[in-house]
């Protein structure tokens, strides 16, 4: 097993087995390649949070970090950024309760293929923080 | 469909080819390596798939 996601100086997200290793490295870096990195950051430590895991940051800003809890009130985050976690919030609990609405608020803040990124890249670490949940019990 | 694929494509995964070569690389591994038999892992797809009303 290897940790994935890791910088030097950072624990990795979660742990790989060798064989899957290569492959889920280059998912990885493609996901963050085609993303904004500070939204999927965002997205990555709140998927984290709903699970009961506290990851540490790689690219979001340590004052959106420490209101990230608080990010349908706090001023901090931008409309671009509320979409986007509210999204994803709903994306980790039930899928299938992103309502019509939220799916056109999005569209006014992001074009189709940043969609198509972001919703691969919250897909993405909603199974890494999950794996490792699983790894942990 | 909430994010319609690009002119000639098929599906949402079309707007960004390289990420989804890369999920189809890492796909394909979990598939086809690993200790569990594909089997096994088929019936965790379809089980998934069922709980979040995905028609596969």
């Amino acid at each position: 097993m290897v940790g994935v996601g890791a910088s030097d100086t950072q624990a990795p997200d979660v742990e790989v087995p060798d064989r899957l290793s290569p492959t889920f490295a280059a998912l990885e870096q493609a996901v963050w390649e085609t993303n904004d990195a500070v939204l999927l950051d965002l997205c990555r430590i709140r998927l984290g949070q709903l699970v009961g895991r506290d990851l540490a940051p790689r690219h979001a800003p340590p004052e959106q970090v420490a209101a990230l809890r608080r990010w349908p009130a706090d001023p901090a985050f931008s409309a671009a950024e509320r979409a986007a976690l509210d999204f994803c919030e709903h994306y980790a609990v039930d899928a299938r309760t992103v309502t019509d609405e939220q799916a056109a608020g999005l569209h006014e803040h992001f074009s189709e293929p940043a969609l198509a990124a972001l919703t691969t890249g919250i897909a993405f670490f909603d199974a890494v923080v999950r794996v490792a949940n699983a790894q942990e019990s | 469909m909430r994010i319609q694929p690009p002119p000639g494509g098929l599906s949402l995964f079309d707007h960004q080819p390289e990420l989804f070569a890369a999920f189809n690389r890492f796909y394909g591994t979990l598939w086809t390596d690993g200790e569990v038999d594909e089997a096994a892992k088929e019936v965790g797809r379809l089980r998934n798939a069922r709980i979040v009303d995905c028609g596969i």
